[in-house]
């Protein structure tokens, strides 16, 4: 039952992919797939690409699909570890929720990070304190990881 | 088996595409003509790339080998028929020195692969 | 019937039918020991509890849904979602849709949904499922209250996953962000009658008035007798379950009045973990300067060696060479900062000392209590064979009620050294009672305390004589009743002294105990 969902998931991402994501297999295990994020143009993530690593539970989608970052990302709700801080992959899953929809709250959060739910709160400080200086070391993380 | 591919290319200012390739082509092959494709108005027209080797090619999350033939992303592409469209996403990566003189065309060096 | 801890009484007062009131007619722990002929305890809060099982829990229940239902106008599947938001509190949830309106609770407790429904599809002949992301037949599909449609198989398997996850009280509907809870008449009819988790859905279902409940507690007796007990009225009480366990309502732990439950905690915790060992470790050792290990000194001169073969001076810790003589240690001078060391050493030595006073009364009674609770089994089977034996069909019930007297006394004894443990030792309520007068209170109390102490012993060694078979005379049976008045009337004393003297004092601190129920 979850491979025939993620199976449509992935033809509905072919015929028609998001102009933000691309995703699918990493191999040839339907569960396991990577995907990119290039980042928003109205962040300092602008140029980047992200690669993203997503795992999709047994019982998908009533379970959420695990998604970490796999490029080094500067921002208060990802930590080091590429772990994401986001509702929708935890308590406010929905079943009706796509991988696509997924991905692209995922950049909407790189635009617009919650600095009061934070992974890491010294970069949640410095968003709310130093917004120049969070800009600046944001886009420095994305040239030096990235773009390379 | 399908002989020649049909590919549309995404990018943030818009679509490019679809032209058609045969399966042989070669991914360096596949940049230099989207390269030699650019719009010269527009949204693509804001910052272009000044070489066909500052093309980057993505496709189901991963970054293409300029090494390999379309062919070989047959299953990636979705097996598709001749009809079909595939579309890959697609990114301008500058180069450190671009456009100071010096080099041009082909990828620049080793280090700037992540895969 | 309870006086003011029945607050919501009123409601039923125009209802004909009373199935309702018989709600909140709790009935008095007292009778399942027996006869309570005692004076009234002087506290003015009634106790009382309500045991239930299994039967009375889904007519209960069924009750509180009844009420909900009639009163609000809704159906069932309603009631239970709104009383589940308001943790079973009818008052709450009443106050709460005056205050705010019924729109506003309806949407927070998951009876409406949270997001607009976009296209309602109920029209066409297939559905474009969301969660499979197939076209599904109509009538292979089923929409909850909030109008959300996906094929039943999909519901089906969400249900399957949200029940094993142990969701079956919020079982929200599939939709993004919709948080409207699913009809159980609806949940019911999608899974298969004999599926485990409909099972297990219906029992949360039914256990939600235990869970949720705050006024209910699981009996924590393990392994579970599958009782739970209710309280309506004041939580601070000690309830005994039919299985015989006692336990604080307030922390579901043993019972500890007259301690408070955060000095039961913080009692609980000191006696298990390592702060004493550390207190006396700083009164009899010192750290090797070098190792840092706590070394005990073991002889009379000032110049210890570690186990490292560090030597330093006892007096100021300082690492020194080995040589000394009769008065000094070579090349070595201190003297100056012995005040202050001391100082320390002292006050934990002076802290040890005192928290073994109390630990070790404390541990003792509760020792006492041990035996003699394992006694109260055998003096029954002994009293009613007495009973049966004699001819003249005398009442040998007096040794039994004078055993409970003595259980009951010996733990409120026992946790009175609690309570004094924290209560005078300037410390916990420092910044509220002044040191003379916690002085006062401390000689007033423990005059009590002694009293208590004193009698009880006395009782105790009457009981023991009683369980010889040649002393059954009236003088004793006279002696052991008058000696269980006296422990009751200066239990009574303890806790008038305890609450209006003491603990009135504290206006900031928690200072709530379970009052003495005179049982």
């Amino acid at each position: 039952m979850a491979s025939k969902r993620i199976q449509k998931e992935l033809q509905d991402l072919q015929k028609d992919p998001p102009t933000s994501c691309s995703a699918g297999p990493a191999g040839d295990d339907l569960f396991h797939w990577q995907a990119t994020i290039m980042g928003p143009a109205d962040s300092p993530y602008a140029g980047g690409v992200f690669f993203v690593n997503i795992t999709f539970p047994p019982d998908y989608p009533f379970k959420p699909p695990k998604v970490t970052f796999q490029t080094k990302v500067y921002h208060p709700n990802v930590n080091g570890q590429g772990s994401i801080c986001l509702d929708i992959l935890k308590e406010q899953w929905s079943p009706a929720l796509t991988i696509s929809k997924v991905l692209l709250s995922v950049c909407s959060l790189l635009t617009d990070p919650n600095p009061d739910d934070p992974l890491v709160p010294e970069i949640a400080h410095i968003y709310k304190t130093d917004r120049q200086r969070y800009e600046d070391t944001a886009r420095e993380w994305c040239r030096k990881f990235a773009m390379g | 088996m399908a002989k020649e591919f049909r590919v549309r290319f995404r990018h943030s200012a818009g679509d490019l595409g679809p032209f058609v390739f045969s399966k042989d082509t070669t991914i360096t092959q596949v940049k230099d003509h989207v390269f030699s494709q650019w719009p010269k108005d527009g949204d693509f027209a804001l910052d272009p790339p000044t070489s066909a080797g500052e093309i980057r090619l993505i496709l189901r999350g991963k970054f293409l080998d300029d090494t390999r033939a379309l062919f070989d992303y047959r299953k990636e592409m979705g097996d598709p028929d001749t009809d079909s469209i595939v579309t890959m996403h697609l990114v301008v990566r500058k180069m450190a020195n671009s456009g100071k003189g010096g080099k041009q065309g082909g990828s620049c060096c080793a280090c700037c692969s992540i895969q | 019937m309870a006086d003011d801890s029945d607050l919501c009484s009123d409601y039923y007062d125009d209802d004909e039918d009373d199935e309702s009131d018989q709600l909140y007619q709790v009935d008095s722990g007292n009778d399942y020991l027996g006869e309570d002929t005692q004076p009234e305890a002087s506290s003015s809060r009634k106790q009382e509890w309500t045991v239930i099982d299994q039967c009375t829990l889904a007519k209960l229940q069924n009750g509180a849904l009844e009420a909900v239902s009639g009163i609000m106008g809704c159906s069932r599947s309603t009631a239970r979602k709104l009383l589940v938001h308001f943790r079973w509190d009818k008052e709450s949830l009443m106050c709460t849709v005056a205050d705010k309106g019924q729109e506003v609770v309806y949407r927070a407790a998951g009876v409406t949904s949270a997001v607009e429904l976009e296209d309602p599809s109920a029209s066409m002949a297939e559905v474009d499922c969301g969660s499979c992301l197939c076209s599904v037949a109509r009538n292979e599909c089923t929409s909850m209250e909030c109008g959300h449609i996906f094929c039943n198989s999909c519901w089906q398997q969400y249900f399957d996953v949200q029940i094993s996850d142990g969701n079956s009280r919020r079982l929200r509907c599939m939709a993004f962000r919709c948080g409207a809870i699913c009809d159980e008449g609806k949940v019911g009819e999608l899974l298969p009658d004999s599926s485990p988790a409909l099972k297990r859905y219906q029992q949360a279902l039914l256990e939600s008035y235990i869970e949720d409940n705050q006024n209910v507690r699981w009996c924590p007796s393990a392994p579970h007798c599958g009782r739970a007990i209710q309280v309506d009225g004041d939580h601070y009480c000690e309830p005994q379950c039919c299985c015989g366990l006692m336990f604080c309502f307030k922390c579901g732990d043993l019972p500890h009045s007259p301690a408070t439950c955060e000095m039961f905690q913080i009692w609980k915790q000191k006696s298990q973990d390592d702060s004493e060992t550390k207190n006396w470790l700083c009164a009899h050792t010192k750290p090797c300067p070098k190792c840092k290990n706590p070394v005990e000194k073991n002889g009379g001169c000032n110049l210890v060696v570690c186990r490292c073969g560090q030597a330093f001076c006892w007096l100021c810790g300082s690492a020194t060479g080995t040589d000394h003589t009769w008065t000094r240690i070579s090349g070595h001078e201190c003297g100056r900062w012995k005040d202050d060391m001391d100082k320390k050493v002292d006050e934990a030595s002076r802290n040890h000392k005192r928290y073994m006073h109390y630990f070790e009364r404390w541990k003792g009674h509760m020792d006492s209590l041990a035996k003699e609770d394992e006694l109260r089994a055998d003096v029954l089977t002994s009293v009613e064979n007495l009973e049966n034996a004699d001819n003249e069909l005398n009442d040998y019930s007096w040794i039994t009620f004078g055993l409970d007297q003595v259980l009951v006394a010996r733990r409120i004894l026992s946790s009175s050294y609690v309570f004094a443990f924290f209560m005078f030792g300037n410390d916990m309520f420092k910044s509220e009672i002044s040191e003379e007068r916690n002085l006062a209170n401390k000689e007033l109390f423990e005059d009590q305390q002694q009293m208590l102490e004193a009698e009880l012993e006395r009782l105790s060694h009457l009981l023991e004589d009683a369980q010889k078979p040649a002393n059954k005379s009236m003088q004793l049976r006279m002696l052991v009743i008058n000696s269980k008045d006296s422990i009751h009337r200066r239990i009574v004393n303890l806790y008038n002294t305890l609450e209006n003297d003491i603990l009135s004092q504290l206006t900031q601190s928690a200072s709530s105990i379970a009052p003495y129920t005179g049982k």
